[in-house]
């Protein structure tokens, strides 16, 4: 803690000079982010994602199947909120404030999907990417793009926004 | 006992004697009674007999007076009829003499008194003719009288003649039944004198049995007791020499008295100096008590303020306690402000990628501003540890403070209950000084009374030579017991009852 404060401010000087790694060379990198859903952590493609935020004002629905929590009012508009834990069929936990929404978007289809934690975006090189493994329930490993050397599951967010049963759900 | 058992014998002794005496008084009134009734009967006999003789020469009198009228009636001689009426005259007064008699003796018979009455009555008519036949005789009427007497006085004295006979018949009878009587009564009065005087006999042969028997058990009784007398003395001599041989024992154990009051006087002083001390240590430990009841008091004050302080630490620790909580609450929304700048950075992470080429020195800006937000938040993170460890060092105080608090209170009971301890110590001490004062005055009368026992044991010394030279007179008397008691045995060997 008792750092000089002169070096530390000089060693972020620094980082923030520093030239991102010129890792993309083909485009076979692509930007994620990374989230929760406890207890194995997760990413999705950024180029689907509108935002993060926290969950709040949620407003559950009858009538809907269990993967649909509820509704929230982004800034005047409503989207609905997705459980994937259900979706998969993976043990769950109560909600909370603590829980975080990641706003997905693709065409005319956007929702919203439940979060443990979202811890940051990283890039990721595809040629890393490995196969999901079998064990995987059949229904989740269609939205399984792949699983990075760091165990991270990468979703396959167009398979997702797509999917008919998600669709069928929104009629 | 012994004196019972005498009396009862006098007493036998006394009413065998009055029994005697009494048979032998009866014996002489009874005879006397007899005497007197047999006299009775023999008067009674004799008037009855005299009573019979009266009434014989009556009817003589009479029948001679008859035949003297009869000769007058028949003589013609003057002389011999002068000398029939003398002879007459005189014979009437023998017959009144004899009436008199017989009316004396018949007095008392009822029946016979009757009886005569009405002779008396025949012979006063048959008297009265007689003096008219006399007269007619002088007259010389001598048919005349002859006549009247062969039928007026003839029949008259027939009938008196017969009448006389009745009576003298029943007199027999009386005389008959009173010499019965008397011979009865005699045979009685033998008869119960006989039976009498052989009662009389037996008694007096039991009561000399029994007052044979009596002395010869009074001489054998008294034989024992000679014997016991001769014992008794030889054990009254032994015991004697015993008491004599005590009293010097006794001068001696006097003696020893003596030496032991004056030990018993010299430990009474020696008490006395003692509770002399033992009372100026009890005023000191009064004092002492005193002194430790206000320390007690002072300590109780003390403990009431550490109590006060106790109790502003406690104040002051929930104070700090409280203040911590908020520290926590805006270390939180410290937290939360952090969580939400990470996701603004990640969401501009996000629209800068989509901005392409032009965005990636946003991305630079949303990674550092990420970083920023973590940092802060794990500073909160330590925050919230370090308010932690107050937080439990603070409940610590608090469990400090109570246990102080607590500490305290005890310490406030134990000071009371040394306060009560010290006020019970100075009741025992001053409770110490009064029996000390009444050991005092005790071993003081103590001394007094020894003081009076020296003359006491001086007096019993003095007793014992008196009881010596008593002992000395005792032994000579039982000496002259003994010699008693031979004497008595030799009397009674004389007298072998």
């Amino acid at each position: 803690m008792a750092r000089d404060p002169r070096e530390l401010l000089q060693k972020r000087a620094h980082m923030i000079a520093r030239r991102p790694a010129e890792t993309e060379g083909a485009s076979n990198t692509i930007m994620v982010v990374e989230f929760l859903l406890s207890p194995e952590w997760y990413a999705i493609d950024t180029s689907f994602v509108t935002e993060v935020l926290p969950l709040g004002n949620l407003t559950s629905l009858p009538g809907t199947p269990p993967f649909v929590v509820g509704i929230m009012n982004l800034r005047g508009k409503i989207i609905s909120i997705l459980n994937l834990k259900s979706f998969f069929n993976l043990p769950q936990k109560g909600l909370s404030a603590q829980n975080r929404v990641i706003v997905l978007k693709h065409q005319a289809m956007e929702f919203g999907i439940v979060t443990d934690d979202i811890s940051s975006t990283r890039t990721i090189k595809l040629e890393t990417l490995s196969k999901p493994p079998t064990s995987l329930h059949d229904t989740g490993s269609a939205y399984i793009q792949g699983v990075t050397n760091k165990g991270l599951i990468l979703l396959n967010a167009e398979a997702l926004l797509t999917s008919n049963a998600i669709i069928i759900n929104q009629k | 006992m012994k004196s019972s058992i005498r009396t009862s014998s006098r007493l036998k002794l006394i009413i065998g004697f009055v029994l005697i005496l009494l048979s032998i008084i009866s014996i002489q009134v009874i005879n006397f009674i007899g005497i007197e009734r047999i006299k009775k009967s023999q008067t009674l006999l004799v008037s009855s007999f005299q009573t019979s003789q009266s009434l014989l020469s009556l009817r003589n009198e009479e029948n001679r007076i008859r035949a003297l009228t009869l000769e007058m009636i028949i003589t013609r001689d003057q002389e011999e009829r002068d000398a029939h009426i003398m002879e007459i005259r005189q014979r009437i007064g023998l017959v009144d003499e004899a009436i008199v008699t017989i009316q004396k003796h018949l007095a008392d018979d009822r029946e016979a008194s009757d009886k005569f009455g009405e002779i008396m009555n025949l012979l006063k008519t048959f008297r009265s003719n007689r003096e008219k036949q006399l007269i007619l005789i002088n007259q010389g009427k001598t048919d005349q009288a002859l006549d009247f007497a062969l039928t007026v006085q003839n029949p008259f004295y027939e009938s008196i003649q017969s009448k006389m006979s009745v009576l003298e018949q029943i007199l027999s009878e009386q005389n008959e039944t009173i010499r019965g009587q008397n011979e009865a009564l005699t045979t009685r009065i033998v008869t119960f004198l006989g039976i009498l005087g052989s009662i009389i006999i037996l008694i007096s042969l039991a009561f000399i049995i029994w007052t044979f028997r009596l002395l010869h058990n009074l001489s054998l009784e008294i034989k024992t007791g000679v014997n016991i007398l001769g014992t008794s003395a030889a054990e009254i001599l032994t015991t004697v020499n015993e008491v004599s041989t005590g009293a010097t024992e006794t001068a001696t154990a006097v003696s020893e008295t003596t030496t032991t009051i004056e030990e018993i006087r010299q430990t009474a002083l020696l008490a006395t100096q003692r509770a002399q001390a033992v009372l100026e240590s009890s005023r000191k430990a009064s004092e002492a008590a005193e002194n430790g009841k206000e320390s007690v008091q002072q300590t109780i004050e003390g403990m009431d303020r550490i109590n006060q302080q106790m109790n502003l630490i406690a104040e002051s620790v929930v104070k700090l306690s409280e203040q911590n909580r908020s520290i926590g609450e805006i270390t939180a929304s410290v937290n939360d402000i952090a969580d939400q700048s990470n996701l603004l950075a990640v969401n501009a992470a996000i629209e800068a990628a989509k901005a392409g080429e032009q965005g990636r020195g946003f991305a630079v800006v949303a990674q550092e501003i990420r970083s920023l937000a973590e940092q802060s938040k794990q500073a909160t993170n330590q925050v919230k540890e370090i308010l932690t460890e107050i937080q439990k060092a603070v409940n610590m105080a608090v469990m400090a403070t109570e246990q102080g608090s607590k500490a305290v209170d005890q310490g406030n009971k134990l000071s009371r209950q040394s306060g009560e301890m010290i006020d019970i110590l100075a009741e025992s001490v001053n409770d110490a000084v009064q029996s000390v004062i009444q050991i005092s005055t005790a071993s003081q009368q103590q001394m007094a009374g020894m003081d009076q026992i020296v003359p006491a044991m001086e007096n019993i010394k003095q007793a014992s030579e008196q009881n010596v030279v008593g002992t000395r007179q005792t032994q000579n008397a039982a000496q002259t017991l003994n010699e008693l008691g031979q004497n008595l045995k030799k009397i009674i060997l004389k007298y072998n009852v």
